[in-house]
């Protein structure tokens, strides 16, 4: 059925599951940080923004945003689940997320990368976080504003 | 749907696709260079994927999403006004089908199951024109939609019954914790009282698994689910954020209706 899906364009062959069996519980996030000299700088969220609750009903555009990065984490993370190994690197959902953070105006004079993926939840009355993900350090070419880094780790 | 197009609730569907049209033209820089669904994040995304799949995938930033969301949003609105049973109404949502498959293959990721519903919809109604346009082939479309709606409440209520989260009522807190789909401070309260949480989640799981019984049950059972399936898809577009999936959903029900009917008449 898996395989059918896959050749199917357009989603045809849909999967009607509706937040089962595992209901969302926190809120995927991509946080990103930059490296100085092999000094950190603070993390950075990649962030698109949450529906307004008063108009999301009607207007959810950052739903389509937040989807997204939600989709490309559960690929990821379905992935580092299978211990894939570093081959994990070269997964498409690796690859979008890295090129995201990527696209991200940076500081002049970086010199390496790191994304991270965490959830979040305010099932409590504080905010409670959870790092689900760390991404390899990347280097990047000192002073380039380009989408361009080396895949392989540094 | 397509049996009865001089209905209003035949045409609810073409709301959500004039809403998807708002909100991609509201998200066209998100489709440009350095955006996160541009051309290549789209690229990566679709690279290794079978040809068909890929078809669009690449083609068009944020001017070209512009431009189609603008012909979805005024063909989508020319099918409200017009309806699927003449001229103007099919030519209209013949052009929602091809707008819609282009928006869908162009973004790759962040599709919802309103929007997938809504493209079988459209692609339904295409095959509906190919065989004829008559009607028995839109009674034979309208069987098949029923039947989409009515398997996708079914799978997904058989999925949640197998699920402890849902099955030890602890799903619809965990849901409304999140910024994204929820509403934290509701989620507090269902945590406080986690009885209400037990009888939302269980009475999510009975409508959806029960929801095929429209086909057999009587007239009024058909009625009272489909009541249901309206107030079930408002709550969860007033509390998640879920906009689409009542015009999506709900706009199906004439097709379910129709499909109900056929059965309990044979």
């Amino acid at each position: 059925m898996w395989r059918v899906r896959r050749h199917v364009p357009l989603g045809l062959i849909p999967l009607w599951t509706f937040f089962a069996p595992n209901p969302a519980r926190a809120d995927p996030r991509v946080v990103w940080r930059e490296e100085f000299d092999g000094v950190w700088e603070g993390v950075r969220e990649l962030h698109f923004g949450f529906g307004a609750i008063g108009t999301r009903w009607l207007f959810n555009p950052a739903l389509i945003l937040n989807k997204s990065i939600s989709d490309l984490v559960r690929a990821l993370l379905t992935l580092d689940g299978d211990d894939e190994g570093r081959s994990l690197l070269l997964s498409p959902a690796y690859i979008a997320l890295l090129r995201m953070v990527l696209e991200q105006p940076r500081r002049p004079g970086c010199s390496g990368i790191q994304f991270a993926v965490v959830r979040t939840s305010r099932a409590g009355k504080a905010r409670q976080t959870e790092t689900v993900f760390l991404s390899e350090v990347h280097s990047v070419e000192r002073g380039s504003e380009s989408a361009e880094c080396s895949l392989i780790p540094s | 749907m397509f049996s009865h197009p001089e209905l209003i609730a035949s045409r609810l569907l073409f709301v959500g696709l004039v809403i998807e049209a708002i909100e991609l033209w509201m998200l066209r820089p998100a489709f440009d260079e350095g955006g996160p669904l541009s051309r290549g994040i789209a690229s990566v995304l679709s690279a290794g994927a079978p040809w068909q799949t890929r078809i669009g995938a690449t083609f068009g930033d944020g001017q070209a999403i512009g431009l189609v969301a603008l012909g979805q949003g005024l063909a989508a609105a020319a099918v409200i006004v017009n309806g699927t049973g003449a001229g103007v109404g099919i030519a209209a949502a013949v052009v929602c089908l091809c707008t819609n498959a282009y928006l869908h293959a162009r973004r790759q990721i962040g599709s919802s199951g309103a929007e997938q519903l809504t493209l079988i919809v459209l692609v339904t109604f295409a095959l509906v024109l190919v065989a004829g346009g008559g009607e028995q082939a839109r009674r034979i479309g309208d069987w098949f939609i029923g039947a989409q709606v009515i398997l996708a409440y079914f799978a997904s209520g058989v999925s949640k019954l197998l699920s402890p989260t849902w099955r030890r009522g602890e799903a619809m807190r965990g849901i409304l914790s999140t910024e994204g789909y929820g509403v934290p401070a509701l989620s507090r309260v269902l945590t406080a009282h986690p009885r209400a949480d037990v009888f939302l989640c269980w009475s999510v799981i009975v409508w959806e698994t029960l929801f095929p019984l429209v086909l057999v049950g009587p007239r009024s059972m058909l009625i009272g689910m489909l009541a249901l399936g309206v107030l079930f898809h408002a709550s969860c577009a007033l509390l998640m954020g879920l906009n689409r999936f009542p015009w999506a959903f709900c706009g199906c029900y004439t097709a379910v209706w129709v499909t109900a009917a056929s059965v309990q008449s044979r």
